[in-house]
């Protein structure tokens, strides 16, 4: 292997170390104006009027848009493909908003600080409705607009049920039975660039919107939804993103940006700041579970009966598929032979929901590992042991959707982190009795791969030579600043035996790049990576074809390497790749070029074992991560360091999930209490730990190289592990993240 | 926006001048990263002034017995300056826990008390050395306070309209022989205090005994509070478990004293004796009751 397996450095890396790489607020555009939004100050309201002449007589300012003006088509932000079901209940100005922040109008101006202005002298009135900030009342009560025969926002949104095994014959014959109630807060994706859009009339007629997105052709369908036009009148460019960890997966602001664009015939820019992207853009889920598990006294599961209530806030989005979500992922990483899940997913008065790293897995992650610990005391059991006692099998097939779990490696991650960490040594250490305690704590966890085997799970990639040798890639590819074009450069550099930097990739634009549904479900190494992977080998082959021709052989007689095509049958037949294309344009011969779409035919599991050592001050309630150990199953590192740092990356942010963050929503107002960054407390960089990776490289049949993602399971164990620490060092069972001191000493007193 | 206008004054002169000469509202800016922090009103009209670079603002020094620091000292510069470090340690380190390197490199001692957060992290510790505050007015004429007149409330100070803050001096002649200053955020790092104390005090390890004590706590009240009662626990009292237990005690009942019914109340009462043993240990070291020893006591 000369580029696989290797530790490159992000190709983009220079650029973004530099400031050279200019992200979208940093273009510009001739005749660029600016929109302001104007966000409800009501947690659920009808927008009975809009005074706007006082905003609209001020200098600069073009338009104001409101519900009063402004196409009512509903839509919902979070599908991918024309055509997919979802439940429509969103609108780019709703005439009643239903959560603080919601979108009341906005003003268009020629300078952003005009745009301001104008929008704070905008009068309002609303006249207010109930609303609903809990969700266990939400479910009991439903949660309406009160528009008869519209069944909208009409609670739960969805449920999701399943059985599988005899559950009750699994309690029936239970040495014990542990339940547990564990609660996940709302939190903010925290990505470093604040939401943004642009959108420019084009000369034909379209509209063209720039955007750092996770999918051009998802803003292209949702943009044209909400407008009532064909999504081929809007054409999407992704630009440079500054971190999403999903809260750009959906198209929020580029319905409102293209609308603009067309009304106006000028470039439109929205631009959020911090304060807006908390409230007015997405979230993860706050989830409430309750897990009851069956167990045998030496510490097999035998049934899990399990209870998840979503908060999705006050748009579905893709709540309706959340509770599902949490189920696929349930079930791959233990072999329970009796499951029993209901889920429902609800709406309340809150900002909406949507995709954020894992989806729904460290929620439902957070509740199984805390419960299993929790199983591990009651039985007075090494959680280890617990947890190797019931791990899946390699190639196990899973209940819920009867697939493949692939080559899974958990056990091995649970062996070699208990090693590493020295668990069994430090598990029987006693926590002590002052005030500093130190505890140790573990947690598993299984994600997918890839959205198979629903649908438009396929990619379609183009790759061709350049005259110069170099080789041009087109697919609609979003790199969300963590290396996938890296990545999938080194695979398609191993194929073709070229240096990735002899590779160009072409922005992705609806216009030029081939089909793919973005960045989602941990799906690009290894879906898009495996397309690459394809789509280079018949490269490959047409390559040799061609310069067989040429040089008047076989091409089994070929060799592609180092940028030259060697005969292997005489020694000194060498010739430049970039020499062979520079003939085949100067006759006038085509070059090769190919195009190859690949659809998923496997959704394997990544997995992780995660240990967790910390101290608790029992005076200040401080928990302090200490040290960390992350084994991590990814099939085979395409590059080990980008690997290595997404899962530092995933443990900065669990460790804030299990113990700071919180966007805290007034159980009265409906206000966001933490909507900014001196109240939204990330864990920093004093505030990690020293963190040892462990890479488990078993090799997935169906990967790229045998390649697995690595992205997202890279957070999905950290909380828990954190808290079951916690649990571990002061005895207590704390299940309702995050860990604040507060509720630290609570249990303490 | 367009009314603003702006203006570096070089030196004091150049303020003295500017202030006689316009008659438009001065909003002085020194590092700018309190007043630029949206969404903070940015001033309409008059004249921004900015006093980054001002000389004569800028300066460490001692003077008749006390340590003068003019008020666009960073607090990089405090939390590194040779004279500060020798005199005033505890300022030093305090200084060393606000906000990140790239703040501390802007924000100045004087921003920090005139924005007189109730959570800034100084004001404490100036409270306590009894910090006096030199102030200039529009009309040219200087005048002198204590800190503790200074601050008024919760952001707010006797800072007239154009006043400028110009320096501050610590005196040295009653300042304790050691001190110690502790923080409770939310983080270790880049955090809002919840909670701090500054614990001042004449203690001599032979005998373990304080002598004279002072304490001052920030962020239970709109401006630092003088803990007399708490400082009473140890002034001349040997260090013992009992003693520390009082202090610790005292500490509690302060803050219920100061946050009655407030929500963070049930926190902070505990909190506090974590951050006041560390306090306690800053100053007496090893001699220090370990918390074991406290616990059955209190």
């Amino acid at each position: 292997m000369n580029y696989v397996a290797t530790r490159l450095p992000m190709l983009d890396g220079p650029e973004k170390a530099s400031g050279e790489l200019r992200y979208l607020t940093d273009l510009q555009f001739p005749g660029t104006v600016h929109g302001k939004l104007l966000l409800s100050s009501h947690p659920h309201a009808r927008v009975v009027a809009l005074q706007a002449e006082e905003a609209l007589a001020m200098r600069g300012v073009l338009a104001v848009f409101w519900h009063g003006n402004t196409p009512a088509h509903r839509y919902n932000s979070s599908i991918w493909f024309e055509g997919q079901e979802a439940i429509e209940d969103e609108q780019m100005f709703p005439s009643v908003v239903r959560h603080v922040g919601d979108r009341v109008a906005a003003v268009v101006a020629e300078t952003a600080e005009q745009a301001e202005a104008a929008v704070a002298v905008l009068a309002v009135e609303y006249a207010a409705l109930p609303a609903q900030f809990d969700a266990e009342r939400a479910l009991a009560d439903g949660i309406a607009e009160g528009t008869p025969g519209r069944p909208l926002f009409a609670n739960p949104i969805e449920g999701k049920t399943f059985r599988c095994g005899d559950a009750e014959a699994g309690f029936a014959v239970a040495d014990e039975i542990v339940e547990t109630q564990v609660s996940t807060p709302k939190t903010h994706h925290a990505a470093i660039e604040p939401h943004a859009c642009l959108a420019l009339p084009k000369g034909d007629g379209r509209v063209l919107v720039c955007t750092p997105c996770q999918s051009i052709f998802a803003v292209q369908v949702v943009v044209g939804k909400a407008l009532g036009v064909a999504a081929s009148e809007v054409c999407v460019i992704k630009t440079a993103i500054g971190g999403s960890f999903g809260g750009k997966a959906e198209p929020i602001l580029d319905p409102l940006c293209a609308h603009f664009a067309r009304v106006l015939q000028r470039p439109v820019l929205i631009a959020l700041d911090r304060r807006e992207t908390c409230l007015a853009t997405r979230m993860r889920s706050r989830v409430i579970g309750r897990m009851r598990t069956a167990l045998s006294r030496d510490g097999k599961i035998l049934a899990r009966e399990t209870r998840t209530l979503a908060d999705v806030g006050a748009y579905s989005t893709g709540g309706n598929y959340l509770p599902g979500s949490m189920l696929q992922r349930l079930v791959r990483l233990y072999a329970v032979p009796a499951e029993d899940y209901a889920g429902h997913a609800v709406y309340t008065n809150t900002p909406p929901t949507g995709a954020f790293r894992g989806y729904g897995s460290p929620q439902i992650n957070a509740i199984a590992e805390i419960n299993l610990d929790m199983a591990a005391r009651r039985l007075k059991m090494d959680p280890l042991a617990l947890r190797l006692r019931n791990v899946v099998a390699p190639h196990a097939i899973e209940p819920y959707q009867g697939l493949d779990i692939g080559n899974a490696g958990i056990r091995e991650c649970l062996m070699r982190g208990a090693v590493a960490f020295e668990w069994e040594r430090r598990w029987t250490t006693a926590p002590g009795k002052g005030r500093f305690r130190r505890g140790v704590g573990l947690a598993c966890a299984a994600h997918v791969n890839g959205c198979y085997p629903g649908s438009d799970e396929y990619s379609t990639v183009g790759m061709r030579v350049t005259e110069e040798g170099r080789i041009t890639v087109q697919c609609a590819l979003h790199d969300l600043g963590c290396g996938a074009n890296t990545t999938l450069l080194q695979i398609v550099a191993e194929v073709l035996a070229q240096a990735p930097q002899q590779f160009d990739i072409t922005p992705s634009d609806t216009d030029l790049t081939g089909y793919d549904i973005g960045t989602r479900a941990s799906r690009m190494t290894y879906i898009l990576g495996e397309a690459f992977r394809r789509t280079a080998v018949v490269l490959r082959e047409a390559i040799l074809a061609t310069a067989a021709r040429f040089m008047n052989c076989a091409p089994s007689d070929l060799d592609l390497r180092d940028g030259a095509i060697h005969r292997i049958s005489v020694p000194q037949g060498v010739t430049q790749l970039s020499a062979l294309m520079q003939t085949l344009a100067v006759q006038g011969e085509p070059l090769p070029a190919v195009t190859h779409t690949y659809a998923a035919t496997a959704n394997p599991s990544s997995y992780a074992a995660h240990f967790a050592g910390v101290e608790v001050d029992c005076l200040t309630g401080r928990v302090r991560v200490k040290d960390y150990v992350a084994a991590h199953d990814v099939g085979r590192a395409i590059n080990p360091m980008l690997v290595e740092g997404q899962i530092h990356g995933g443990i900065q942010a669990g460790i804030g999930y299990a113990l700071f963050e919180d966007v805290e929503i007034d159980s009265v107002t409906g206000v966001m209490k933490a909507d900014r960054f001196s109240r939204y407390h990330l864990v920093n960089a004093p505030e990690m730990p020293p963190v040892d990776v462990l890479l488990v490289e078993p090799g997935e049949p169906t990967g790229p190289y045998g390649a697995k993602a690595v992205g997202e399971i890279a957070t999905i164990p950290v909380a828990p592990a954190v808290v079951n620490a916690v649990n571990h060092a002061l005895g207590t069972a704390l299940t309702h993240l995050p860990l604040t001191p507060e509720k630290i000493l609570a249990a303490l007193a | 926006m367009s009314d603003v206008s702006a203006a570096t004054p070089a030196d004091l002169a150049a303020v003295r001048n500017l202030m006689a000469a316009s008659d438009v509202p001065l909003h002085f800016i020194a590092g700018g990263t309190d007043m630029l922090v949206h969404p903070r009103p940015f001033p309409s009209s008059g004249c921004i002034v900015n006093i980054a670079a001002t000389a004569g603002l800028r300066d460490i020094v001692v003077r008749d017995d006390a340590v003068v620091i003019g008020a666009a000292v960073t607090l990089s510069e405090l939390q590194h300056s040779a004279i500060i470090r020798a005199r005033v340690p505890v300022l030093a380190q305090a200084a060393d826990l606000c906000g990140s390197v790239q703040i501390r490199n802007r924000a100045t001692i004087g921003g920090n008390v005139v924005n007189a957060s109730p959570a800034g992290d100084l004001l404490p510790i100036l409270v306590c050395m009894a910090a006096r505050v030199s102030l200039l007015g529009r009309d040219g004429i200087g005048r002198e306070m204590a800190i503790a007149q200074f601050l008024t409330g919760a952001g707010r100070t006797m800072l007239g309209t154009c006043e400028l803050l110009v320096s501050l001096s610590i005196p040295l002649a009653p300042m304790l022989a050691r001190a110690a200053f502790v923080k409770l955020g939310q983080r270790d790092d880049l955090t809002i205090s919840r909670l701090n104390l500054i614990l001042e005090a004449d203690f001599d390890e032979e005998s373990t005994t304080f002598g004279a004590v002072r304490c001052v706590a920030g962020a239970i009240a709109p401006t630092p509070l003088p803990l007399a009662a708490v400082a009473e626990t140890l002034e001349g009292k040997r260090l013992s478990p009992a003693v520390a237990a009082d202090f610790l005690r005292a500490l509690v009942g302060a803050v219920d004293a100061a946050i009655p019914g407030r929500l963070s109340q049930p926190y902070k009462r505990c909190a506090v004796m974590g951050v006041g043993l560390d306090a306690l240990q800053g100053v007496a070291g090893g001699l220090c009751p370990r918390w074991e020893d406290l616990e059955a006591l209190l």
